[in-house]
């Protein structure tokens, strides 16, 4: 597997979404590629996670349960409304933020975040 | 009106609906006392089923009274028999599960505020199989409530998941008859969407479904 947290060099951030339900994954993943258009952004199922995670190797993710692949692997991530509870838990290299209502503004700070840590 | 209480989703798909050419969003609510509150004039509102202070179903007679020919679109993740009865009943005009994609969220909310039938055939069948198994609601039909042959028709077009368009392309008529007969059925039958005259329509028998 690649080495996300080396720096990017010439590659575009990248964030992996694979959090339920779909509708939501999809209008964060939109949202974020129209105020983001640098970033790279993929989608998964749920249960693809791990494995998207070997072939995409991101630089954030977010999910709705983080995987042990998910906290060894990769340095941003969170988990998004985890069993449909309106608190999000966000671990940004090894800090955890707890948000007991995530504003999609949020999202996107955590991202410039990731992109500021990775560089 | 985008009724959601996960805030970070409802921020998205505005900021979504807002791209779209034929969409504003003009106001945004988190529970049902927030929306009651709601001051402004809206034409579609979408609400979440499943908010802090109780069910988006309760919702929807409220939002008829201060806003006149709204039409709402049901957003949900447990879309159960029991609740699809609910908030067919209660007049909505579609419901959207929330495994759908975002792009199939819009393009329903389009739909239903095009007047449209928006489920397909199979989804139509299962709701009205659904519905006649639970009862439901009386609703006031007219007692001269009967329908003619040509909106007989266009009820079991809507059966098919047609829309306005397939509907008078299916039947040889302009769009802006179709549009006439299907007003008719609503009104005869006391309904507020093509869905819930269907749903009226298969209790009392006037059409079947496969």
């Amino acid at each position: 597997m690649d080495t996300p947290s080396s720096g990017l060099g010439a590659r575009k951030l990248r964030i992996l979404l694979a959090n339920e339900p779909r509708a939501y994954r999809e209008a964060i993943a939109q949202a974020l590629h129209q105020l983001r258009p640098d970033v790279e952004i993929e989608t998964a199922e749920p249960p693809d996670l791990d494995t998207s995670i070997r072939q995409f190797v991101p630089d954030m993710v977010i999910c709705s349960e983080a995987t042990d692949t998910v906290r060894s692997n990769v340095r941003v991530w969170v988990e998004l409304y985890p069993e449909h509870n309106s608190r999000s838990i966000a671990n940004i290299a090894g800090k955890y933020e707890e948000y007991a209502e995530i504003q999609f503004s949020d999202l996107l700070s955590i991202v410039d975040r990731t992109e500021d840590l990775v560089r | 009106m985008l009724v959601e209480d996960h805030h970070s989703f409802r921020q998205a798909l505005t900021f979504i609906l807002n791209l779209e050419p034929d969409f504003t969003v003009v106001a945004e609510a988190d529970s049902l006392a927030k929306a009651r509150a709601v001051l402004e004039k809206f034409d579609l509102a979408i609400v979440d089923l499943a908010l802090p202070d109780g069910n988006g179903a309760d919702l929807i007679e409220d939002l008829r009274r201060t806003n006149p020919g709204v039409t709402v679109l049901i957003l949900s993740a447990t879309l159960d028999e029991a609740n699809i009865v609910r908030v067919i009943d209660a007049g909505a005009a579609g419901v959207v599960d929330k495994l759908a994609g975002a792009n199939e969220i819009v393009q329903e909310a389009r739909s239903v505020r095009a007047g449209a039938t928006m489920p397909r055939q199979t989804e139509v069948v299962e709701m009205l199989r659904t519905i006649a198994s639970h009862g439901g609601k009386n609703h006031e039909v007219r007692p001269d409530a009967r329908l003619t042959a040509r909106e007989t028709e266009v009820l079991r077009a809507l059966v098919e998941g047609l829309d306005n368009e397939g509907i008078a392309e299916k039947l040889g008529i302009t769009l802006e008859e179709e549009q006439n007969h299907l007003a008719g059925i609503l009104e005869k039958l006391g309904a507020r969407s093509g869905l819930q005259a269907l749903t009226i329509a298969a209790r009392r028998g006037v059409i079947e479904f496969p």
